[in-house]
Protein backbone atom coordinates (compact mmCIF):
# COMPACT_ATOMS: atom_id res chain seq x y z
CA UNK A 1 0.00 0.00 0.00
CA UNK A 2 2.96 2.48 0.95
CA UNK A 3 4.07 1.46 -2.79
CA UNK A 4 1.10 2.65 -4.41
CA UNK A 5 0.95 5.69 -2.02
CA UNK A 6 4.36 6.94 -3.11
CA UNK A 7 3.46 5.81 -6.79
CA UNK A 8 1.10 7.69 -7.12
CA UNK A 9 2.56 10.70 -6.12
CA UNK A 10 5.04 9.78 -8.71
CA UNK A 11 2.77 10.42 -10.86
CA UNK A 12 1.11 13.01 -10.22
CA UNK A 13 3.94 14.98 -10.98
CA UNK A 14 3.25 15.11 -14.49
CA UNK A 15 -0.14 15.84 -14.43
CA UNK A 16 0.83 19.39 -14.48
CA UNK A 17 -2.56 21.11 -15.05
CA UNK A 18 -3.73 18.88 -11.93
CA UNK A 19 -1.33 20.73 -9.54
CA UNK A 20 -1.17 23.59 -11.30
CA UNK A 21 -5.00 23.83 -9.89
CA UNK A 22 -4.52 22.24 -6.43
CA UNK A 23 -0.97 24.61 -5.93
CA UNK A 24 -1.86 27.73 -7.67
CA UNK A 25 -5.62 28.09 -8.53
CA UNK A 26 -6.82 26.87 -5.30
CA UNK A 27 -4.70 29.15 -3.01
CA UNK A 28 -6.02 31.95 -5.23
CA UNK A 29 -9.45 31.52 -5.08
CA UNK A 30 -9.42 31.10 -1.24
CA UNK A 31 -7.56 34.20 -1.20
CA UNK A 32 -10.76 35.78 -3.04
CA UNK A 33 -13.04 34.35 -0.77
CA UNK A 34 -11.26 36.05 2.28
CA UNK A 35 -10.64 39.05 0.37
CA UNK A 36 -14.25 39.46 -0.44
CA UNK A 37 -15.65 38.22 2.81
CA UNK A 38 -13.45 40.64 4.62
CA UNK A 39 -14.32 43.58 2.26
CA UNK A 40 -17.27 46.02 3.37
CA UNK A 41 -19.38 47.21 0.27
CA UNK A 42 -20.66 50.32 0.34
CA UNK A 43 -24.10 50.84 1.24
CA UNK A 44 -27.63 50.10 -0.96
CA UNK A 45 -28.94 52.87 -2.33
CA UNK A 46 -32.51 54.10 -2.00
CA UNK A 47 -33.33 56.57 -5.14
CA UNK A 48 -35.87 59.30 -4.08
CA UNK A 49 -37.62 61.02 -6.67
CA UNK A 50 -36.51 64.78 -7.31
CA UNK A 51 -37.45 65.92 -3.17
CA UNK A 52 -34.72 66.97 -0.84
CA UNK A 53 -33.99 64.35 1.62
CA UNK A 54 -35.33 64.46 4.79
CA UNK A 55 -32.61 65.53 7.20
CA UNK A 56 -33.65 63.68 10.48
CA UNK A 57 -33.40 60.40 8.58
CA UNK A 58 -30.27 57.87 10.41
CA UNK A 59 -30.02 54.73 9.06
CA UNK A 60 -26.88 52.55 8.77
CA UNK A 61 -28.22 50.70 6.64
CA UNK A 62 -28.99 52.21 3.55
CA UNK A 63 -27.66 55.64 1.70
CA UNK A 64 -30.11 57.70 0.15
CA UNK A 65 -30.05 59.70 -2.89
CA UNK A 66 -31.53 62.26 -5.28
CA UNK A 67 -32.54 61.85 -8.27
CA UNK A 68 -33.98 63.54 -11.77
CA UNK A 69 -36.18 60.83 -12.78
CA UNK A 70 -37.32 56.99 -12.19
CA UNK A 71 -34.23 55.02 -12.80
CA UNK A 72 -34.38 52.10 -15.86
CA UNK A 73 -35.43 48.42 -14.22
CA UNK A 74 -32.09 47.39 -14.93
CA UNK A 75 -30.58 49.65 -12.64
CA UNK A 76 -32.00 47.50 -10.05
CA UNK A 77 -31.10 44.24 -11.42
CA UNK A 78 -27.38 45.67 -11.83
CA UNK A 79 -27.29 46.72 -7.81
CA UNK A 80 -26.92 50.61 -8.76
CA UNK A 81 -30.17 51.07 -6.43
CA UNK A 82 -32.01 49.14 -4.22
CA UNK A 83 -35.08 50.63 -4.37
CA UNK A 84 -36.55 53.61 -5.78
CA UNK A 85 -39.71 56.06 -3.75
CA UNK A 86 -41.62 58.49 -4.83
CA UNK A 87 -43.19 61.03 -2.33
CA UNK A 88 -47.57 60.79 -2.51
CA UNK A 89 -49.34 63.93 -2.10
CA UNK A 90 -50.45 62.10 1.43
CA UNK A 91 -47.14 62.61 2.69
CA UNK A 92 -46.59 58.27 2.18
CA UNK A 93 -44.18 57.04 -0.31
CA UNK A 94 -44.79 54.78 -3.32
CA UNK A 95 -41.52 52.66 -3.64
CA UNK A 96 -40.33 50.13 -6.26
CA UNK A 97 -38.37 47.39 -5.25
CA UNK A 98 -36.66 43.81 -5.71
CA UNK A 99 -36.67 43.35 -2.56
CA UNK A 100 -39.32 41.31 -0.47
CA UNK A 101 -42.10 42.47 1.50
CA UNK A 102 -40.96 43.03 4.56
CA UNK A 103 -37.78 45.31 3.44
CA UNK A 104 -40.64 47.31 1.75
CA UNK A 105 -41.82 47.99 4.68
CA UNK A 106 -38.95 48.68 6.34
CA UNK A 107 -37.74 51.33 3.62
CA UNK A 108 -41.40 52.62 3.85
CA UNK A 109 -40.86 53.87 7.86
CA UNK A 110 -37.58 54.90 7.54
CA UNK A 111 -38.63 57.14 4.43
CA UNK A 112 -42.28 58.13 6.59
CA UNK A 113 -40.81 58.31 10.65
CA UNK A 114 -36.79 58.36 10.05
CA UNK A 115 -35.42 55.32 11.01
CA UNK A 116 -35.59 51.74 10.24
CA UNK A 117 -37.98 49.23 12.48
CA UNK A 118 -36.17 47.94 15.80
CA UNK A 119 -35.37 44.62 14.45
CA UNK A 120 -35.08 45.32 10.66
CA UNK A 121 -31.96 43.71 9.59
CA UNK A 122 -31.26 44.20 5.79
CA UNK A 123 -29.48 41.58 3.54
CA UNK A 124 -25.87 42.68 4.34
CA UNK A 125 -26.22 43.32 7.91
CA UNK A 126 -27.84 39.25 7.76
CA UNK A 127 -24.30 38.02 5.99
CA UNK A 128 -22.54 39.92 8.34
CA UNK A 129 -24.26 38.55 11.05
CA UNK A 130 -23.61 35.22 9.82
CA UNK A 131 -19.78 35.35 10.42
CA UNK A 132 -16.76 35.70 8.08
CA UNK A 133 -15.53 32.66 9.30
CA UNK A 134 -19.26 30.75 7.86
CA UNK A 135 -19.24 32.72 5.03
CA UNK A 136 -15.26 32.14 3.88
CA UNK A 137 -15.75 27.81 4.91
CA UNK A 138 -18.97 28.02 2.98
CA UNK A 139 -17.34 29.17 -0.61
CA UNK A 140 -14.22 26.54 0.59
CA UNK A 141 -16.56 23.75 1.03
CA UNK A 142 -17.72 23.81 -2.54
CA UNK A 143 -13.78 24.47 -4.00
CA UNK A 144 -13.02 21.51 -2.19
CA UNK A 145 -15.84 18.99 -3.03
CA UNK A 146 -15.26 19.89 -7.05
CA UNK A 147 -11.13 20.09 -6.21
CA UNK A 148 -11.54 16.30 -4.28
CA UNK A 149 -13.07 14.62 -7.95
CA UNK A 150 -9.83 16.29 -9.53
CA UNK A 151 -7.57 14.85 -7.40
CA UNK A 152 -8.67 10.99 -7.66
CA UNK A 153 -7.97 11.47 -11.54
CA UNK A 154 -5.22 8.81 -11.07
CA UNK A 155 -7.78 5.71 -10.22
CA UNK A 156 -10.01 6.58 -13.68
CA UNK A 157 -6.65 6.76 -15.61
CA UNK A 158 -6.10 3.52 -14.47
CA UNK A 159 -8.77 1.75 -14.81
CA UNK A 160 -8.88 2.94 -18.76
CA UNK A 161 -5.19 2.11 -19.54
CA UNK A 162 -5.45 -0.67 -18.27
CA UNK A 163 -3.03 0.10 -15.03
CA UNK A 164 -5.68 -1.35 -12.71
CA UNK A 165 -5.98 -4.50 -14.11
CA UNK A 166 -2.67 -5.20 -13.43
CA UNK A 167 -2.46 -3.57 -10.22
CA UNK A 168 -4.80 -6.10 -9.37
CA UNK A 169 -3.37 -9.06 -10.65
CA UNK A 170 -0.60 -8.23 -8.17
CA UNK A 171 -0.27 -9.15 -4.61
CA UNK A 172 -2.73 -5.97 -3.49
CA UNK A 173 -6.35 -5.96 -3.29
CA UNK A 174 -8.78 -3.46 -3.91
CA UNK A 175 -8.99 -2.34 -0.61
CA UNK A 176 -5.49 -1.70 -0.44
CA UNK A 177 -5.50 0.18 -3.57
CA UNK A 178 -8.81 2.36 -2.78
CA UNK A 179 -7.10 3.13 -0.01
CA UNK A 180 -3.72 4.20 -1.54
CA UNK A 181 -6.35 6.25 -3.46
CA UNK A 182 -8.00 7.48 -0.08
CA UNK A 183 -5.29 8.75 1.39
CA UNK A 184 -3.83 10.03 -1.48
CA UNK A 185 -6.42 12.24 -2.34
CA UNK A 186 -6.83 13.10 1.37
CA UNK A 187 -3.23 14.59 1.74
CA UNK A 188 -3.82 16.63 -1.72
CA UNK A 189 -6.81 18.37 -0.90
CA UNK A 190 -5.86 18.99 2.60
CA UNK A 191 -2.35 20.78 2.11
CA UNK A 192 -2.99 23.23 -0.14
CA UNK A 193 -6.19 24.06 1.25
CA UNK A 194 -5.14 24.56 4.70
CA UNK A 195 -1.93 25.80 4.03
CA UNK A 196 -3.37 29.27 2.50
CA UNK A 197 -5.45 29.66 5.22
CA UNK A 198 -2.63 29.51 7.53
CA UNK A 199 -0.34 31.65 5.71
CA UNK A 200 -3.01 34.41 5.19
CA UNK A 201 -3.70 33.91 9.13
CA UNK A 202 -0.67 33.68 10.62
CA UNK A 203 1.71 36.12 8.64
CA UNK A 204 -0.60 38.81 7.28
CA UNK A 205 -2.99 38.51 10.45
CA UNK A 206 -6.35 38.55 8.37
CA UNK A 207 -9.46 37.98 10.64
CA UNK A 208 -10.97 34.75 9.36
CA UNK A 209 -13.06 33.80 12.35
CA UNK A 210 -11.64 31.04 13.40
CA UNK A 211 -8.48 30.04 16.02
CA UNK A 212 -5.68 27.68 13.67
CA UNK A 213 -6.66 24.95 15.62
CA UNK A 214 -10.38 25.27 14.75
CA UNK A 215 -9.55 25.40 11.07
CA UNK A 216 -7.47 22.74 11.18
CA UNK A 217 -10.23 20.31 12.67
CA UNK A 218 -12.90 21.57 10.66
CA UNK A 219 -11.27 21.17 7.25
CA UNK A 220 -9.66 17.68 8.26
CA UNK A 221 -13.59 16.78 8.62
CA UNK A 222 -14.21 18.55 5.32
CA UNK A 223 -11.79 16.80 3.46
CA UNK A 224 -12.64 13.50 4.82
CA UNK A 225 -16.37 13.54 3.54
CA UNK A 226 -14.83 15.37 -0.15
CA UNK A 227 -12.46 12.50 -0.42
CA UNK A 228 -15.05 9.68 -0.17
CA UNK A 229 -17.00 11.86 -2.01
CA UNK A 230 -14.71 11.71 -4.83
CA UNK A 231 -14.16 8.36 -4.48
CA UNK A 232 -17.82 6.89 -4.78
CA UNK A 233 -18.35 9.59 -7.75
CA UNK A 234 -14.86 8.25 -9.35
CA UNK A 235 -16.02 4.67 -9.36
CA UNK A 236 -19.38 5.18 -10.64
CA UNK A 237 -19.17 7.18 -13.69
CA UNK A 238 -16.52 6.53 -16.38
CA UNK A 239 -16.20 9.56 -18.10
CA UNK A 240 -16.65 13.28 -17.63
CA UNK A 241 -16.24 13.17 -14.01
CA UNK A 242 -15.08 16.21 -13.19
CA UNK A 243 -18.60 17.67 -15.00
CA UNK A 244 -20.54 15.26 -13.43
CA UNK A 245 -18.97 16.16 -10.00
CA UNK A 246 -18.89 20.11 -10.09
CA UNK A 247 -22.71 20.21 -11.12
CA UNK A 248 -23.21 18.01 -8.15
CA UNK A 249 -21.48 19.65 -5.66
CA UNK A 250 -22.47 23.18 -6.71
CA UNK A 251 -26.14 22.23 -6.55
CA UNK A 252 -26.08 20.86 -3.30
CA UNK A 253 -24.08 23.35 -1.35
CA UNK A 254 -26.27 25.89 -2.29
CA UNK A 255 -29.43 24.16 -1.36
CA UNK A 256 -27.29 23.13 2.27
CA UNK A 257 -26.78 27.49 2.70
CA UNK A 258 -23.05 27.05 1.88
CA UNK A 259 -23.53 30.77 0.39
CA UNK A 260 -26.71 32.29 1.82
CA UNK A 261 -28.87 30.98 4.92
CA UNK A 262 -32.14 29.38 3.88
CA UNK A 263 -35.03 29.45 5.59
CA UNK A 264 -37.78 27.44 4.19
CA UNK A 265 -41.77 26.76 5.54
CA UNK A 266 -41.84 23.92 3.22
CA UNK A 267 -41.16 20.29 5.20
CA UNK A 268 -40.53 18.09 2.37
CA UNK A 269 -37.93 20.65 0.79
CA UNK A 270 -36.36 21.35 4.92
CA UNK A 271 -36.00 17.55 5.14
CA UNK A 272 -34.07 17.76 1.55
CA UNK A 273 -32.29 20.03 2.86
CA UNK A 274 -31.43 18.75 6.15
CA UNK A 275 -30.51 15.29 4.63
CA UNK A 276 -27.22 16.95 2.78
CA UNK A 277 -24.78 16.76 5.04
CA UNK A 278 -23.09 20.40 3.79
CA UNK A 279 -26.07 21.24 6.18
CA UNK A 280 -24.65 19.63 9.02
CA UNK A 281 -21.50 21.37 8.37
CA UNK A 282 -21.88 24.67 7.69
CA UNK A 283 -24.27 24.29 11.13
CA UNK A 284 -21.24 22.96 12.87
CA UNK A 285 -18.92 25.73 11.44
CA UNK A 286 -21.46 28.63 12.59
CA UNK A 287 -21.93 27.32 15.75
CA UNK A 288 -18.16 26.93 16.37
CA UNK A 289 -17.09 30.34 15.13
CA UNK A 290 -19.91 31.53 17.54
CA UNK A 291 -18.43 30.03 20.44
CA UNK A 292 -20.01 26.78 20.97
CA UNK A 293 -18.13 23.37 21.32
CA UNK A 294 -17.60 20.52 19.06
CA UNK A 295 -19.95 18.55 21.87
CA UNK A 296 -23.04 19.89 21.22
CA UNK A 297 -22.66 18.76 17.28
CA UNK A 298 -21.63 15.56 18.23
CA UNK A 299 -24.80 14.22 15.93
CA UNK A 300 -24.05 15.91 13.02
CA UNK A 301 -20.30 15.63 13.17
CA UNK A 302 -21.19 11.65 13.40
CA UNK A 303 -23.89 12.33 10.32
CA UNK A 304 -21.09 13.71 8.73
CA UNK A 305 -18.40 10.59 9.13
CA UNK A 306 -21.21 8.18 8.52
CA UNK A 307 -21.72 9.36 5.23
CA UNK A 308 -18.34 9.61 4.34
CA UNK A 309 -18.52 5.96 4.88
CA UNK A 310 -21.59 5.07 3.08
CA UNK A 311 -19.77 6.86 -0.05
CA UNK A 312 -16.51 4.68 0.85
CA UNK A 313 -18.56 1.39 1.26
CA UNK A 314 -20.12 1.96 -1.80
CA UNK A 315 -17.64 2.68 -4.17
CA UNK A 316 -15.61 -0.48 -2.50
CA UNK A 317 -18.34 -2.45 -2.91
CA UNK A 318 -19.41 -1.44 -6.40
CA UNK A 319 -15.73 -1.72 -7.75
CA UNK A 320 -15.55 -5.22 -6.15
CA UNK A 321 -18.70 -6.31 -7.83
CA UNK A 322 -17.62 -4.50 -11.49
CA UNK A 323 -14.11 -6.05 -10.72
CA UNK A 324 -15.98 -9.70 -10.58
CA UNK A 325 -17.79 -9.17 -13.38
CA UNK A 326 -14.62 -8.76 -15.19
CA UNK A 327 -15.45 -5.08 -16.48
CA UNK A 328 -11.95 -4.12 -16.02
CA UNK B 1 -18.04 20.23 -48.13
CA UNK B 2 -15.19 18.54 -46.23
CA UNK B 3 -16.16 21.18 -44.17
CA UNK B 4 -19.70 19.51 -43.63
CA UNK B 5 -18.72 16.40 -43.29
CA UNK B 6 -16.70 16.51 -40.13
CA UNK B 7 -19.38 18.82 -38.63
CA UNK B 8 -21.45 16.30 -39.01
CA UNK B 9 -19.06 13.70 -37.13
CA UNK B 10 -18.40 16.69 -34.48
CA UNK B 11 -21.82 16.99 -33.79
CA UNK B 12 -22.33 13.16 -33.56
CA UNK B 13 -19.62 12.93 -31.13
CA UNK B 14 -21.11 15.44 -28.53
CA UNK B 15 -24.42 14.41 -28.79
CA UNK B 16 -22.91 10.87 -28.04
CA UNK B 17 -21.82 12.61 -24.30
CA UNK B 18 -24.62 12.42 -22.22
CA UNK B 19 -22.75 15.11 -19.82
CA UNK B 20 -22.11 17.66 -22.56
CA UNK B 21 -25.84 17.49 -23.68
CA UNK B 22 -27.28 17.22 -19.78
CA UNK B 23 -24.95 20.75 -19.04
CA UNK B 24 -26.88 22.50 -21.77
CA UNK B 25 -29.80 21.36 -21.34
CA UNK B 26 -31.01 20.55 -17.86
CA UNK B 27 -28.41 21.98 -15.63
CA UNK B 28 -29.71 25.55 -16.51
CA UNK B 29 -32.75 24.76 -15.57
CA UNK B 30 -32.18 23.23 -12.32
CA UNK B 31 -29.52 26.57 -11.40
CA UNK B 32 -32.71 28.38 -12.21
CA UNK B 33 -34.88 26.80 -9.37
CA UNK B 34 -32.23 26.03 -7.20
CA UNK B 35 -31.14 29.76 -7.32
CA UNK B 36 -34.00 30.78 -7.35
CA UNK B 37 -35.56 29.14 -4.45
CA UNK B 38 -32.65 30.08 -1.76
CA UNK B 39 -33.11 33.82 -2.75
CA UNK B 40 -37.15 33.77 -3.04
CA UNK B 41 -36.78 35.56 0.64
CA UNK B 42 -34.75 38.47 -0.79
CA UNK B 43 -37.52 39.12 -3.58
CA UNK B 44 -40.76 40.26 -3.95
CA UNK B 45 -43.05 39.15 -6.54
CA UNK B 46 -43.07 42.26 -8.26
CA UNK B 47 -42.00 43.46 -10.91
CA UNK B 48 -38.70 40.79 -10.59
CA UNK B 49 -38.98 37.80 -8.89
CA UNK B 50 -35.79 35.93 -7.89
CA UNK B 51 -37.15 33.32 -10.27
CA UNK B 52 -37.10 35.81 -12.98
CA UNK B 53 -33.65 37.39 -11.50
CA UNK B 54 -31.51 34.17 -11.81
CA UNK B 55 -33.45 33.17 -14.87
CA UNK B 56 -31.68 35.53 -17.04
CA UNK B 57 -28.76 35.46 -15.10
CA UNK B 58 -28.35 31.59 -15.17
CA UNK B 59 -28.52 31.54 -18.53
CA UNK B 60 -25.59 34.04 -19.57
CA UNK B 61 -23.51 31.47 -16.73
CA UNK B 62 -24.07 28.30 -18.54
CA UNK B 63 -23.67 29.97 -22.31
CA UNK B 64 -20.29 31.07 -21.10
CA UNK B 65 -19.20 27.46 -19.88
CA UNK B 66 -20.12 26.41 -23.17
CA UNK B 67 -16.28 26.93 -23.66
CA UNK B 68 -16.03 23.74 -21.76
CA UNK B 69 -18.14 22.16 -24.38
CA UNK B 70 -15.61 23.54 -26.98
CA UNK B 71 -12.54 22.14 -25.45
CA UNK B 72 -14.36 18.71 -24.34
CA UNK B 73 -15.88 18.51 -28.62
CA UNK B 74 -11.94 18.80 -29.49
CA UNK B 75 -9.65 17.28 -27.49
CA UNK B 76 -11.54 14.64 -24.79
CA UNK B 77 -9.14 11.84 -24.74
CA UNK B 78 -11.85 9.68 -26.19
CA UNK B 79 -12.56 11.48 -29.23
CA UNK B 80 -9.11 13.15 -29.76
CA UNK B 81 -7.27 10.01 -31.62
CA UNK B 82 -10.59 9.87 -34.02
CA UNK B 83 -10.58 13.89 -34.49
CA UNK B 84 -6.69 13.40 -35.66
CA UNK B 85 -6.99 10.95 -37.71
CA UNK B 86 -8.52 13.36 -40.22
CA UNK B 87 -5.47 15.31 -40.36
CA UNK B 88 -3.70 12.86 -42.77
CA UNK B 89 -6.84 13.23 -44.96
CA UNK B 90 -6.52 15.76 -47.60
CA UNK B 91 -8.21 18.61 -45.38
CA UNK B 92 -6.91 21.79 -44.59
CA UNK B 93 -5.96 22.90 -41.32
CA UNK B 94 -8.82 25.18 -40.95
CA UNK B 95 -11.46 23.12 -41.81
CA UNK B 96 -10.56 21.33 -38.51
CA UNK B 97 -10.78 23.75 -35.63
CA UNK B 98 -13.40 26.52 -37.57
CA UNK B 99 -15.98 22.58 -37.55
CA UNK B 100 -15.00 21.94 -33.81
CA UNK B 101 -15.98 25.50 -33.21
CA UNK B 102 -18.86 25.25 -35.22
CA UNK B 103 -20.13 22.10 -33.65
CA UNK B 104 -20.18 23.41 -30.28
CA UNK B 105 -21.48 26.65 -31.55
CA UNK B 106 -24.58 25.06 -32.97
CA UNK B 107 -25.03 23.16 -29.97
CA UNK B 108 -25.13 26.08 -27.51
CA UNK B 109 -27.61 27.48 -30.42
CA UNK B 110 -29.96 24.93 -30.59
CA UNK B 111 -30.30 24.43 -26.83
CA UNK B 112 -30.15 27.74 -25.87
CA UNK B 113 -32.42 28.06 -28.72
CA UNK B 114 -35.26 26.19 -26.98
CA UNK B 115 -34.12 27.08 -23.37
CA UNK B 116 -35.22 30.49 -23.96
CA UNK B 117 -38.42 30.34 -25.34
CA UNK B 118 -39.37 27.66 -22.67
CA UNK B 119 -38.67 29.90 -20.17
CA UNK B 120 -40.46 32.62 -21.45
CA UNK B 121 -43.88 30.82 -22.10
CA UNK B 122 -43.70 27.76 -20.57
CA UNK B 123 -42.02 28.48 -16.98
CA UNK B 124 -43.67 31.95 -17.35
CA UNK B 125 -40.00 33.48 -16.61
CA UNK B 126 -39.41 36.69 -18.07
CA UNK B 127 -36.88 36.65 -21.25
CA UNK B 128 -38.13 39.62 -22.64
CA UNK B 129 -41.53 38.73 -23.70
CA UNK B 130 -41.72 39.45 -27.45
CA UNK B 131 -38.27 40.63 -26.92
CA UNK B 132 -36.79 37.45 -26.46
CA UNK B 133 -35.82 36.87 -29.71
CA UNK B 134 -32.93 39.42 -29.44
CA UNK B 135 -31.94 37.20 -25.93
CA UNK B 136 -31.48 35.06 -28.07
CA UNK B 137 -29.37 36.74 -30.46
CA UNK B 138 -27.19 37.75 -27.81
CA UNK B 139 -26.43 34.36 -26.76
CA UNK B 140 -25.72 33.27 -30.09
CA UNK B 141 -23.04 35.56 -30.36
CA UNK B 142 -21.70 35.00 -26.74
CA UNK B 143 -22.07 31.52 -27.29
CA UNK B 144 -20.30 31.47 -30.29
CA UNK B 145 -17.43 33.82 -28.52
CA UNK B 146 -17.26 31.16 -26.12
CA UNK B 147 -16.72 28.46 -28.29
CA UNK B 148 -13.74 30.29 -29.77
CA UNK B 149 -12.60 31.06 -26.57
CA UNK B 150 -12.10 27.36 -25.57
CA UNK B 151 -10.88 26.32 -29.05
CA UNK B 152 -7.99 28.46 -28.83
CA UNK B 153 -7.45 27.13 -25.65
CA UNK B 154 -6.99 23.57 -26.96
CA UNK B 155 -4.60 25.05 -29.78
CA UNK B 156 -2.53 26.61 -27.31
CA UNK B 157 -2.49 23.32 -24.69
CA UNK B 158 -2.79 20.50 -27.15
CA UNK B 159 -4.63 18.99 -24.09
CA UNK B 160 -7.88 18.85 -23.16
CA UNK B 161 -7.18 18.62 -19.25
CA UNK B 162 -4.47 21.31 -19.33
CA UNK B 163 -6.77 23.94 -21.60
CA UNK B 164 -9.38 23.14 -19.26
CA UNK B 165 -7.68 23.88 -15.70
CA UNK B 166 -5.73 26.74 -17.45
CA UNK B 167 -8.61 28.47 -18.97
CA UNK B 168 -10.97 28.06 -15.78
CA UNK B 169 -9.24 30.80 -14.40
CA UNK B 170 -10.15 33.43 -17.05
CA UNK B 171 -13.27 31.67 -17.21
CA UNK B 172 -14.35 32.34 -13.93
CA UNK B 173 -12.57 35.07 -13.20
CA UNK B 174 -14.84 37.29 -16.06
CA UNK B 175 -18.19 35.34 -15.11
CA UNK B 176 -17.87 36.78 -10.89
CA UNK B 177 -16.24 40.27 -12.81
CA UNK B 178 -19.60 39.97 -14.99
CA UNK B 179 -21.52 40.13 -12.01
CA UNK B 180 -24.04 37.26 -12.88
CA UNK B 181 -23.56 34.93 -9.93
CA UNK B 182 -23.78 37.97 -7.55
CA UNK B 183 -23.89 41.80 -7.77
CA UNK B 184 -20.15 43.13 -7.88
CA UNK B 185 -21.68 47.07 -8.36
CA UNK B 186 -21.14 47.51 -4.68
CA UNK B 187 -17.89 46.88 -4.41
CA UNK B 188 -14.71 49.28 -4.46
CA UNK B 189 -14.44 51.04 -7.69
CA UNK B 190 -11.62 49.50 -9.24
CA UNK B 191 -13.26 46.09 -9.29
CA UNK B 192 -15.83 47.87 -10.68
CA UNK B 193 -13.86 49.32 -13.14
CA UNK B 194 -12.04 45.75 -13.85
CA UNK B 195 -15.31 44.65 -15.05
CA UNK B 196 -16.24 46.54 -17.95
CA UNK B 197 -12.90 43.99 -18.94
CA UNK B 198 -14.86 41.51 -18.86
CA UNK B 199 -17.42 39.95 -22.00
CA UNK B 200 -19.87 38.36 -19.61
CA UNK B 201 -20.17 41.69 -18.44
CA UNK B 202 -20.99 43.26 -21.26
CA UNK B 203 -23.11 40.52 -21.94
CA UNK B 204 -25.26 40.43 -18.95
CA UNK B 205 -26.14 44.41 -18.75
CA UNK B 206 -27.23 44.46 -22.55
CA UNK B 207 -29.72 41.77 -21.70
CA UNK B 208 -30.89 43.73 -18.68
CA UNK B 209 -31.10 46.37 -21.06
CA UNK B 210 -33.10 44.46 -23.98
CA UNK B 211 -35.45 42.28 -21.23
CA UNK B 212 -35.85 45.08 -18.76
CA UNK B 213 -35.87 48.00 -19.86
CA UNK B 214 -37.01 47.07 -23.58
CA UNK B 215 -34.04 48.97 -25.10
CA UNK B 216 -32.09 47.57 -28.16
CA UNK B 217 -29.23 50.27 -27.58
CA UNK B 218 -26.42 48.38 -26.47
CA UNK B 219 -27.17 45.20 -28.35
CA UNK B 220 -25.23 46.38 -31.66
CA UNK B 221 -22.07 47.35 -29.84
CA UNK B 222 -22.42 44.14 -27.89
CA UNK B 223 -22.67 41.80 -30.56
CA UNK B 224 -19.72 43.63 -32.80
CA UNK B 225 -17.38 43.02 -30.10
CA UNK B 226 -18.03 39.84 -29.42
CA UNK B 227 -17.25 38.97 -32.54
CA UNK B 228 -14.40 41.10 -33.00
CA UNK B 229 -12.81 38.70 -29.99
CA UNK B 230 -14.15 35.88 -31.30
CA UNK B 231 -12.08 36.67 -34.82
CA UNK B 232 -9.18 37.51 -32.51
CA UNK B 233 -9.24 34.17 -30.88
CA UNK B 234 -9.99 32.18 -34.10
CA UNK B 235 -6.64 34.23 -35.57
CA UNK B 236 -5.17 32.98 -32.72
CA UNK B 237 -6.12 29.05 -33.47
CA UNK B 238 -4.96 29.65 -36.88
CA UNK B 239 -1.84 30.50 -36.04
CA UNK B 240 -0.94 28.41 -33.59
CA UNK B 241 -3.23 25.28 -34.88
CA UNK B 242 -0.90 22.77 -36.19
CA UNK B 243 -2.48 19.18 -36.91
CA UNK B 244 1.01 17.79 -37.49
CA UNK B 245 1.77 18.46 -33.82
CA UNK B 246 -1.10 15.39 -32.57
CA UNK B 247 -0.11 13.11 -35.16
Amino acid sequence: MSILLKNNFERIKHHKSVLFIACIVMPVFICAAIYISNHSTSHEVIAILNSDIPADISCEQYTLMSVEQQPPLSAFINGTYAAFAKKRTDGTYSIITLKGKQDKEAIQSLLTTGRLPADYRGDDLKRKERGIGTNILGFITMLVLMQGVALTTLYPEDRSNGTFRRILSAPCNENQYLAAQFIFTLICIYAPTFAPIAIIHALFGVEIGFSIADIAVLLLLLTVFATAFALFIATVFDRNTNLIATGISVVTCIIAGCFIEISTNNPVLAAICKMIPQTEFMELVHGIEFGKNYFQFRYGIAYILLCSLFFVAMGISIAKRRILEGEY
Amino acid sequence: MNLLRILRQDLGNIIHNPSLIFSNTILPLILIGVMGFVTKGGFGTEPVSSFDYYGVNMMIFSVSMIAITATNAFMEERVKRGNFRIAYAPVSKQEIYLSKILSSYLLSAICYGVLVPVCQYVLRLNMGGSNFIYFVLLLNVFGFCGCCFGTMFCCIFKNEEQANSIMQIPLFLSIILGGVIFQIHRFDSFLNRLSWLSPVKWAADCSYQIIYDNDLHLLYPVMIGLLVLSFFFIGVCHILFKPEDYI
